[in-house]
């Protein structure tokens, strides 16, 4: 009674050798342990070894390459980092700790949003500027000891997966870009949910003892990738497997806001848009810290507050760039789609609905940025780890110091562009959709798309002027020497 | 049975840890020479491409310090940047001219390493700020 077909070109669990591993119950465990390994590495190297920041493991991975793969990942299949999870393991011994002392109880409800992940995605993008995170081993190395540390003791008192869906910053990164990804967890055969009766996918399977979907993502009703960790606890479950990673087309579930299983809609929820906020127009305050222009504002902001002080001035520019220039283009965009749809809704509704269409373009400004610093330094990896064995007693020859980028440094720009522009097309595709979705013809639905695709242009323009600045490796010096 | 040599496994890595991290920490030599080196960068605005590094050293007595092998290493603050090296060991009256390149805009590291002509060896690192 499997669901599953021999191979199918749509859906990678049947694919040979990624198929069988994925299927493969522990796979996951494997995956994270490996990622575990690593961490223990970086923690190791951050702490104690060299303190320049090209020189140590800590920065170079972290900065590097996890932020580099990471959105690779999420543009070519999707939110594969949450599928191999280091904080997962140490997490699961908190469980099991938490269970046994009786200290496990459901999150309470009011708690139950995407707030505590919206301000600590706020406050780490201000941190991060702040004291030059990619600059200091050791204080990347402690970023990572209190992420293991929180996620620790929110699973020692909370049941499920509460940290993935209500706090951890870098798995809202990951459901928010998912949200463009080419794949997704979808069931096979929507016949066979509807005989189904044990619902395991959601319920856990008794034979197996499999646990079910720990994100409350219940199959037949999940459409996309919001808080979906690609754990692929579900697949397990399902008696039928009528689950697969399957293809589909990227940005295509942002051209509906339907009810999602275990979410709602996303345009109803201010705490999604809040989400959305912070991680779109945080891409480009976090692009724009790496620019020469930022210096001019920062010592143009200093001399007004009279301070030399760098965090009243960052946290000017923070709060302006969140909490002021969003809402402004937001509610002027939907304002004017209002107007030009005629349809009796309020601004802020209407700006909820289509801020959906931003997604692929705040990915794309991620995508630029993140690749940016992959492909000038990817192969540092190698000298950076040779003199780490070195240093550690395992001779590993002369560091090649000399390596770095992985392209041609004039290839740079193009590339950055380009993702710029799938962005853009996929954001211009989204709000075009959305549109004709949500109006009664073609003709209101194209003017109510127009102002939504000016927004999206500018944010376009917004973003070549920041990637065009010739990116300048800031750091620890505030206002000069 | 079992469990000691599980004790002993853990007692093994533990110690094994221990040891390789003090491999790792890299203490700056205690500097007893009392030389002082000094870093000039030409042109004094740095800017992205080829400079020079004017490096003066000093002995504790206030005289220059000739004969000295001088390397400097550049870095970014930023990780995933190659890092540029140079050195020399011509000098003048205690000042070291070595030709380096700016090779990104940004905030760099300059470590200056001298090996003195008796063979100790001083290090000192430089921040600079170079403009795009
Ligand atoms: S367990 Fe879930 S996914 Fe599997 S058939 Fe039943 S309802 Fe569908
Ligand atoms: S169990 Fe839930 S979070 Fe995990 S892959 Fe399935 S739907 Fe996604
Ligand atoms: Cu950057």
């Amino acid at each position: 009674m499997a669901a599953r077909p021999a191979f199918a070109r749509h859906d990678l669990l049947t694919w040979p050798l990624v198929g069988p591993f994925l299927r493969w119950r522990f796979s996951r465990r494997f995956l994270q342990a490996v990622l575990l390994a690593v961490s223990a590495l970086i923690l190791f190297d951050g702490f104690l070894g060299p303190q320049q920041s090209p020189k140590n493991l800590a920065t170079v991975t972290v900065w590097i390459h996890y932020r580099g793969l990471v959105v690779l990942a999420l543009l070519l299949v999707g939110n594969l980092f949450c599928m191999a999870c280091p904080f997962m393991l140490p997490r699961e011994a908190a469980r099991w700790l938490g269970r046994r002392l009786g200290l496990q109880r459901n999150v309470p409800r009011p708690l139950r949003s995407k707030w505590p992940a919206v301000i600590l995605l706020a406050l780490f993008f201000y941190l991060f500027e702040l004291y030059d995170l990619w600059a200091s081993p050791w204080l990347t190395a402690w970023v990572i000891a209190t992420y293991f540390l929180t996620a620790l003791v929110i699973d020692l008192f909370f049941r499920g997966a509460a940290f993935c869906k209500y706090v951890c910053p870098l798995g809202q990164f990951n459901f928010m870009a998912a949200l463009a990804s080419p794949g997704e967890i979808r069931v096979r055969e929507a016949a066979v949910c509807t005989t189904c009766r044990t619902k395991d996918c959601i319920a856990g399977n008794r034979q197996t003892g499999q646990r079910g979907c720990e994100l409350w993502l219940f199959q037949p009703g999940k459409v996309g990738n919001m808080d979906c960790t690609f754990c692929l606890d579900c697949v397990y479950a399902c008696p039928h497997d009528n689950i697969g990673l399957l293809a589909r087309l990227p940005t295509q579930e942002l051209w509906s806001d339907p009810r999602r299983a275990g979410i709602g809609r996303l345009g109803r929820r201010l705490d999604v848009t809040a989400l959305l906020v912070v991680l779109i127009f945080g891409a480009y305050l976090n692009a724009f810290g790496m620019i020469k222009p930022v210096y001019a504002l920062e010592q143009w902001l200093a001399a007004r507050l009279h301070t030399t002080a760098e965090a009243p001035v960052l946290l000017l520019i923070f709060g302006v760039g969140l909490g002021v220039v969003p809402p402004l283009l937001l509610a002027t965009a939907g304002w004017l789609s209002r107007l030009a749809s005629g349809r009796r809704e309020s601004v802020r509704e209407t700006a909820q609905y289509f801020i959906l269409s931003l997604v692929p373009l705040g990915f794309g400004m991620w995508l630029a940025h993140y690749a940016f610093h992959f492909l000038t330094g990817a192969l540092t990896l190698i000298p950076v780890t040779q003199s780490f064995l070195n240093d550690i007693g395992l001779p590993a020859g002369e560091p090649l110091w000399q390596l770095g980028p992985i392209v041609p440094a004039d290839w740079l720009f193009p590339l950055q562009a380009f993702f710029l522009y799938l962005g853009t097309f996929g954001s211009l595709v989204a709000a075009f959709q959305l549109a004709v979705s949500r109006y009664r013809t073609r003709q209101v639905a194209l003017r109510a798309f127009l102002p939504w695709a000016a927004l999206t242009l500018v944010m376009l323009v917004a973003a070549l002027w920041i990637m065009f600045q010739p990116m300048e490796m800031r750091g620890t010096i505030f206002l000069g020497l | 049975m079992r469990l000691s040599f599980q004790y002993f496994l853990c007692f093994f890595l533990l110690s094994l840890t221990l040891l390789t991290a003090c491999g790792r920490i890299q203490p700056a030599p205690a500097d007893t020479t009392g030389v002082q080196i000094e870093l000039a960068v030409d042109p004094a605005s740095p800017a992205v491409g080829p400079a020079r590094l004017l490096v003066t050293l000093t002995g504790p007595d206030g005289q220059p310090i000739d004969g000295a092998t001088v390397e400097v290493e550049g870095n970014m603050t930023h990780a995933g940047m190659t890092p540029v090296f140079a050195q020399t060991t011509a000098s003048e009256q205690g000042r070291y001219t070595v030709p380096f390149e700016w090779t990104m805009a940004g905030d760099w590291i300059v470590t200056v390493r001298v090996t003195l002509p008796g063979g100790e060896q001083v290090r000192r690192e430089f921040p600079v700020r170079v403009g795009g």
